[in-house]
């Protein structure tokens, strides 16, 4: 074996003066970085650390913490550390670098540079605790050419919702957790790419199933449980890139759900092989419809990427009802990393450019927008409403709210909190009673934020906030970029 | 009244037990104080079988059998069914350890130790308070939800 | 109801929790021969031993007994009169009764021998007044000779040890507390108490008692004595139940709800004879526990329940000199024998048919209860697992049927984490 060359990643301290040596680092590091000998000498393999710092939060005194290991490459502006640990990683292996969660580089966040308006004694502001604020959201076709019978909706009482990520990707304690939250908040939550348990059907009024390239557990029961049927094309971590769950994370619960075989890598292709052009895209919209008698909206979900208005154009013409547009910020179970970190465009952009291109076009009527990838709080919910959503998916922040410590290992499947991993030892750390409280509460307190900063605008009911690009100004931004946007400038 | 544990979501950290002992003997939850200048005896321990784990704790058992066989009457049942021990009165003679189906019971020199429900402390039992994955739960007689 | 309970031992105290489980009104009389209250009779070893004082020897508080409503009468019965349904008591009262349990316990033996009962230097161990007794006779330095070496032999010899007597343990068996161990751990207890300092002489007997000078044994030795305890074994106190005419062998003979052969008279505690659930033989098993349970099942029955009591299973647990002593089962029944022995942790199993018989556990006591729990299921269990467990016996290493079986408890009333 060769030198290794790197340093660990992460120092773990101890604080011998508050360890009790009791022992909740060891039994909770699935990556077995805490050891005690049989003298009770404590001692540590930081090599294996990932940061998830599973054993600093449930440490009891909290003796330890856990930091970027603080002997660092020698200063160097161009090459970054984690271009040279990348190198070595790549010197040792030969391998393409495989990574989890979303994008975590410094691309420009549009986000952070829009301002929301305010009321001010020319137009009176609304308190949310003495007026009613109306958050809900139908999604679907609205165009009044359209027979009613033909255009089904989906009622959503928060514009927010739990993007896909399949059972096998996340645990089913995951997918249970966010059902249940979806159930109480009254939105939906997305099967992803791996089928419908069965424990999970009795949510099927709030459950969004996908079909995608590798159409694992797709069959017409699966269809039915669901209420709405989303064609995935692409996800914003990896567009034009498929999907691969290893083999080692597919248990006979997994098999069963996607109906193939148990251990065997489950591959989703990179493209549909039956869909080559908008017309073959149309073809299968229009199976889904017939299969599900016209009584589920049908929803396509794509990467934002460089072309993407003429492409959600060309979905809405496919007849689709719902468009789901993911950032380049959209998270993933495993993803190359370089394609995560350099592929796509930034949701915000994406998403002014369609809802303007399906204006001018006049087919904004016929399909709802869903924002999706990266939204990290309620203003950015608000931010993307007003820039052209109906709706957002939230995925990253989600998982956060169930503990998720974005270590992005998920796709080693020892996921210390439980979530992106199929082994009972570990997703056992979820209890869905729990998650599903948590998912709930982060809804619950959005929904509060979303009402305030409406009625601060003067707006009591979200569909006055759709496209309302009034309401925010950009500040440091070049004027390209505002236009792009459609916003004008902080002070214009 | 009893903790119940579930195993499906016992995460078999031990935290049920650390707080538990750092809740008891005076030590009023101060888990630093307790472990570094005290002998913190914990009132219930985790059984670990195969991949499952759960936190073996005072079932409170109707018509107890530690309660009929206590040679001092140190273990009386309460009002709510719950199983106390006087330890004042209690001699260590071990008989209540031997009956126990559960091996609940803990040997004490002066006095066994068992799960008193935290009836000391303000809200759930430290246990309960302290599971991180709701593992833990406190029910009442007949309660099933 | 008129309710009367003659003794006021553990039985009793379980007969008025029982009674009052069913009955609050009816009036009780409980006819105290002692006249010392509800106390714990084990507790009088520690009271020998200066551990515990009189006001902590009390198994029920004294105001239990008013706060349920009970008269206790401190006179001791002389007869009953079951056709006219009375109790005639010494001072000559009269007490009538509806029912009546009989809870009179059991008395120490006292041997033929020589010179036994001409000697005041020979005392038993049976009753608070025995201990306080013996109390004023302990003198530091000294010699006692411990005759038998049962329970009350052991804690006797171990509480006079510890005020600072030379203790001296005279076995006829072959070895030490022949009821409750085995020969191994008999002997890794003997080891224990010779290493204190207790001397401990097995397979003989004491033939002669020779006023302040000590004791005579059957292979002619002498030993000085300045106090000898009689503590060979007790028996029931039959006289009254035999007198009224009641069925009697060893003990009082009563069906599964604990009724004598006269309807009105139900018996509970040391005095009966009951089953053994292991063996399936009647036996006398004068515990207390079961003394507990017996005295509230009656008590039960006696205000109106039809609750049945299968018997008991022989288990004690002793502590000595700071050794923890735990049996339980039947020596007779023969069986595959599994050791497990760590310094001075000891435990072993007798298992019959993959079924546990006996276990023996020294200064391991918490994996008893599990095992006594598992002797009274008579679980089957394949050899393998107990193979597993006496490797490294520990509730973590319990056959997996047995946390399943006392699980479904648990189960039972777990609920699903389908809603919020």
């Amino acid at each position: 074996m060769t030198m290794k060359m790197l340093t660990p990643a992460f120092a773990v301290q101890r604080d011998t003066e508050r360890c009790i040596g009791c022992g909740v680092c060891i039994n909770q590091c699935i990556n077995e970085v805490h050891h005690m000998d049989e003298d009770g000498w404590m001692w540590v393999d930081e090599d294996r650390c990932v940061g998830c710092q599973r054993c600093g939060v449930l440490c009891p005194t909290h003796a330890l913490s856990i930091t970027e290991f603080p002997m660092q490459f020698r200063g160097n502006q161009y090459w970054s550390p984690s271009h040279i640990r990348e190198i070595y990683a790549q010197a040792q292996t030969g391998g393409v670098l495989l990574t989890g969660m979303g994008n975590p580089r410094r691309y420009r966040c549009y986000f952070d540079h829009l301002l929301l308006n305010a009321s001010q004694v020319t137009n009176p502001s609304i308190d949310p605790l003495r007026e009613p604020m109306e958050l809900t959201t139908y999604l679907g076709n609205k165009d009044v050419e359209v027979p009613d019978r033909e255009k089904p909706q989906l009622k959503l009482k928060v514009p927010v919702m739990f993007a896909a990520m399949s059972y096998g990707a996340v645990s089913l304690n995951v997918q249970n957790s966010l059902a249940m939250a979806a159930r109480e908040a009254g939105t939906m939550w997305n099967t992803g790419e791996g089928g419908l348990h069965a424990d999970l059907r009795e949510f099927a009024p709030h459950t969004i199933v996908q079909v995608a390239s590798g159409r694992f557990g797709v069959n017409p029961d699966y269809l039915g449980a669901a209420a709405a049927v989303e064609i995935k094309i692409g996800q914003g971590a990896k567009p034009g890139i498929g999907g691969h769950l290893p083999g080692e994370k597919v248990t006979p619960d997994v098999a069963r759900t996607r109906m193939i075989p148990t251990w065997s890598d489950a591959i989703s292709p990179a493209p549909h092989h039956d869909i080559y052009s908008i017309e073959d895209l149309a073809q299968l919209v229009e199976t889904l419809k017939v299969a599900t008698r016209y009584t589920k909206p049908i929803s396509v979900k794509v990467a934002a990427v460089h072309n993407i208005a003429a492409i959600a154009s060309g979905i809405v013409r496919a007849g689709a009802d719902i468009v789901v547009i993911d950032g380049f910020r959209g998270a993933t179970g495993a993803a190359p990393l370089r394609i995560r970190d350099n592929t796509g465009i930034p949701i915000e952009v994406a998403l002014a450019q369609v809802h303007q291109r399906l204006l001018d076009e006049g087919i904004r009527q016929r399909a709802s927008l869903v924002a999706s990838g990266g939204i990290r709080s309620s203003a950015d919910v608000i931010k993307a409403i007003i820039l052209g959503a109906d709706a957002v998916y939230i995925g990253t922040a989600a998982l956060i709210a169930l503990g998720c410590h974005m270590c992005q290992c998920c796709f080693t499947g020892r996921c210390n909190w439980g979530i992106a991993t199929t082994d009972a030892r570990l997703s056992k750390r979820l209890n869905p009673r729990l998650g599903a409280e948590m998912a709930a509460n982060l809804l619950q307190a959005w929904a509060h934020e979303i009402k305030e900063m409406m009625g601060g605008m003067g707006i009591n009911s979200v569909d006055s906030l759709r496209g309302n690009r009034l309401m925010l100004r950009g500040v440091g931004l070049e004027r390209h970029e505002l236009e792009l946007l459609g916003v004008l400038a902080a002070g214009e | 009244m009893k903790v119940v544990s579930y195993s499906e979501y016992c995460l078999g950290c031990g935290l049920c037990r650390i707080h538990c002992a750092a809740g008891h003997d005076g030590y009023n939850g101060n888990i630093l104080k307790a472990y570094k200048r005290g002998t913190p005896r914990p009132r219930a321990d985790l059984i670990f079988h195969q991949d499952q784990s759960w936190l073996n704790t005072c079932q409170h058992c109707p018509d107890a059998p530690c309660v009929n066989a206590c040679i001092t009457g140190a273990l009386q049942q309460y009002d709510r069914g719950v199983v106390y021990i006087d330890e004042e009165i209690c001699v260590s003679c071990y008989t209540c350890i031997m009956v126990c189906p559960y091996g609940h019971i803990f040997p004490g020199e002066q006095a066994v130790l068992k799960c008193d429900l935290c009836r000391e402390r303000p809200g759930q039992p430290a246990c309960v308070a302290a599971c991180p994955n709701g593992a833990l739960r406190l029910v009442n007689e007949g309660e099933t939800a | 109801m008129k309710y009367v309970i003659i003794g006021n031992g553990i039985a009793a105290a379980g007969a008025v929790e029982g009674i009052r489980s069913r009955d609050r009104e009816s009036p009780i009389a409980i006819i105290d021969g002692e006249q010392r209250g509800s106390y714990s009779r084990p507790l009088i070893t520690y009271y020998l031993a200066g551990k515990r004082k009189a006001e902590q020897m009390h198994y029920r508080p004294p105001a239990f007994f008013h706060q349920q409503g009970v008269t206790v009468i401190p006179d001791r019965a002389v007869k009953i009169d079951n056709q006219t349904r009375q109790v005639i008591l010494q001072s000559g009262l009269v007490v009538g009764y509806d029912r009546l349990l009989l809870a009179t316990g059991a008395s120490p033996i006292i041997p033929e021998i020589p010179g036994i009962r001409q000697n005041g230097c020979v005392k038993t161990l049976y009753t608070w007044q025995d201990a306080e007794q013996l109390d004023l006779l302990v003198t530091p330095g000294q010699r006692a000779v411990v005759m038998g070496s049962g329970l009350i032999g052991i804690k006797a010899a171990e509480a006079l040890y510890q005020r600072g007597m030379q203790v001296t343990i005279i076995e006829k068996q072959t070895q030490i507390l022949p009821r409750l161990l085995s020969r191994t751990s008999a002997e890794l207890v003997k080891e224990h108490l010779q290493d204190k300092g207790i001397e401990i002489i097995t397979g003989q007997e004491v033939t002669r008692i020779n006023g302040d000078n000590g004791v005579e044994l059957a292979d002619g030795r002498r030993l000085t004595a300045q106090l000898v305890i009689v503590a060979i074994g007790t028996r029931p106190n039959l006289s009254l139940a035999a007198d009224c005419g009641l069925a009697v062998n060893q003990g009082v003979l009563v069906d599964s709800h604990l009724r004598t052969s006269d309807a009105n008279i139900f018996a509970a505690g040391d005095v009966i004879e009951t089953n053994d659930i292991l063996t399936g033989y009647p036996a006398v098993m004068a515990l207390l526990p079961l003394a507990h349970r017996e005295g509230f099942l009656a008590g039960q029955n006696m205000a109106g329940a039809a609750c049945s009591y299968p018997g008991g299973l022989l288990i004690n647990s002793v502590h000595v000199l700071g050794m923890n002593i735990i049996g339980a089962g039947s020596p007779q029944i023969p069986g595959q024998t599994w050791l497990w022995q760590q310094g001075n942790h000891y435990l072993e199993l007798v298992t019959e048919s993959g079924r546990l018989v006996r276990y023996i556990a020294l200064n391991m006591p918490q994996v008893t209860g599990p095992l006594t729990s598992l002797i009274e299921k008579q679980m089957e269990i394949q050899d393998s697992l107990w193979q597993e467990f006496i490797s490294q016996p520990g509730l973590n290493r319990l056959p997996p049927m047995y946390w399943e079986a006392i699980k479904e408890v648990a189960d039972n009333d777990s609920y699903r984490c389908r809603a919020i």
